[in-house]
This record gives structure tokens, C-alpha cells and sequence, in this order.
């Protein structure tokens, strides 16, 4: 049995499970922004289409 | 950029895990220290990488304080974020590391004190961000507040050589009559530089993700602000 592995795992572990929790969260936030903006955008281009009809008629 | 990622993401995961296989499975265990002494694998090459993070921040912070351009304070709140999180693990590692060699986890010694207090600095940063409602005042004041943090690296560097402390001196390179000579044997030597390559291009994969959502956050305040006009 090697002495003090307990703490080698624990060092990497707890490196390894920080970044792979930080890279999920980054990654939905991301995910989720991008989608806000999509529709947003996608919303206002509807919109200034709209008026733009609106002003022709 | 999506493609840089991308290459990033799996070259730094696979480096990373090149890194461990060659540290666990092909260097020898250390004499004076045993098995613990593994932990330098990990310690170190963070420690280099929260100083980058930091010194990013840093140099963003004043481009932004003479350019004014969101861009600049993006960045640097992306790289204070990723800094932050490698600092936290410096001082968790560190405390674990020093648990084997010193005997117990904390001692208010000089270079785990004002690392501490960096961290403490950059927390300060983020709950400065959250309390500003002003986009453009946010962005001068943390830029002011990072550049002030990052003036405690040097002292965390130099820590050791001004005050009596219980950590080791300089672990990569040590100054031998003016000349910057390797403090350890080239077979630990060789991959404490790889593992240290390998975070780096890691930090750099968090920062462009990190960015992105920067970018996109701040865009969508914009377009939400435009529909309440």
C-alpha cells in the first residue's frame, strides 16, 4: 500500500471534479444565453419587419 | 473561434491526461517525500496558471481603462473567473500537500497568507461586479480593483525570500550566482514543464468558453434592455 494515496486521490479528485462541474455549468450558461439571444434577435427582426409592412401599406 | 475550441478542449483533455499516466505510471516515487510528492504535478503547473489568469486580467484591465472597449473588460472578467477557480485549487492542493510534508493542512506563513488574500482580492472583484447595475461603472471599477490584485503576485512570489516561511523556495528554478539553474532533476523536471504546458493551453480553453458567454451574456442585457425602451 503506497503512504499517503489517500491524499494524492484527494487532490485530484477534487481538481478533476471542479473542472468538469465548471466546464458543464459554463457550457449550459453558454447554451442558454445563446438561445436568449437567438430568439430575441429573431424577435426583433419579426418586429422591424412588421412595421416595415405596416408603413408600406 | 468554435473550432479553436474545440481543438483546445481535446488537446488540452488529452494532454492532460498524457500528463497523468506519465506521472503516475512511469516517474519514479520520490525519495525524501514518497508518494505525495505527486501532488506537485498538479500544484505547481496551477500556480503558474492563476498567475497568468491574474496577469491577464491585469493587462485587460488597463487596455480597457485607456481604450474603453467592452471587449477589454470581457476578457478580464472571463480570465478573473478561471484565475479564481485555479487559485481556489492551488490552495485547496496546496493545503493537502502541505497535510503530507508539513504535518498540518494551514499555518498563516507568509506565501499561504497572501495568496489567500488574492483570492480574497478577486472574490472582492466579483461581488464589486455584482453590486454595480451600470455596465461602463462596472467596468472601471473591477478594472481598477484587478490591476490592484494583481500587485500581490509579486509578493506571493517573492514571499518566501523576504520572510521566514515554512514553504519552499522557487520550485522550478532556483538563482545560483546570477544564473536561473533547474532545482530538481530533469526526470521530474521534464514533466512539471509538460503538465504545466498542457494547463496552460487548458486555462486557454476556459477563457475563450468563458469569453463566449461573456460576449453573449452582455448582448442579451443589450437586446433586453432594448425591448423595456
Amino acid at each position: 500500500m503506497l503512504i499517503g494515496l489517500e491524499y494524492v486521490i484527494a487532490a485530484y479528485g477534487i481538481w478533476l471534479i471542479t473542472f468538469v462541474v465548471y466546464i458543464i455549468l459554463t457550457k449550459r450558461r453558454l447554451k442558454t444565453t445563446s438561445h436568449a439571444v437567438a430568439a430575441l434577435e429573431e424577435r426583433f427582426s419579426g418586429t422591424s419587419a412588421a412595421t416595415q409592412n405596416g408603413n408600406n401599406i | 473561434m468554435k473550432k479553436i475550441i474545440l481543438y483546445l478542449e481535446w488537446g488540452s483533455i488529452l494532454g492532460l491526461i498524457c500528463c497523468g499516466l506519465w506521472v503516475f505510471l512511469k516517474l519514479p516515487i520520490e525519495t525524501s517525500q514518497g508518494f505525495p510528492q505527486k501532488i506537485m504535478y498538479l500544484h505547481v503547473p496551477s500556480v503558474i496558471t492563476t498567475y497568468l489568469a491574474f496577469f491577464v486580467v491585469f493587462v485587460y484591465s488597463i487596455a480597457y481603462l485607456w481604450k474603453r472597449e467592452l471587449m477589454f473588460d470581457q476578457i478580464a472578467k472571463a480570465s478573473a473567473e478561471v484565475g479564481l477557480v485555479f487559485c481556489a485549487l492551488v490552495l485547496i492542493t496546496g493545503a493537502i500537500w502541505g497535510r503530507t510534508t508539513w504535518g498540518t493542512y494551514w499555518v498563516w506563513d507568509a506565501r499561504l497568507t497572501t495568496t489567500l488574500l488574492l483570492f480574497l482580492i478577486f472574490m472582492g472583484y466579483f461581488l464589486l461586479r455584482m453590486s454595480v447595475n451600470d455596465r461602463d461603472k462596472e467596468a472601471r471599477l473591477a478594472s481598477v480593483l484587478g490591476i490592484i490584485g494583481f500587485l500581490d503576485i509579486p509578493i506571493i512570489h517573492k514571499s518566501v525570500e523576504w520572510w521566514r516561511t515554512l514553504h519552499q523556495p522557487s520550485t522550478l528554478f532556483k538563482v545560483d550566482s546570477g544564473e536561473a539553474k533547474p532545482s530538481m532533476p530533469p526526470e521530474l523536471l521534464y514533466p512539471l514543464l509538460a503538465s504545466t504546458l498542457v494547463m496552460l493551453a487548458f486555462y486557454l480553453y476556459l477563457l475563450l468558453l468563458r469569453y463566449q458567454t461573456e460576449k453573449r451574456t452582455d448582448r442579451l442585457n443589450q437586446l433586453l434592455a432594448e425591448t423595456q425602451v
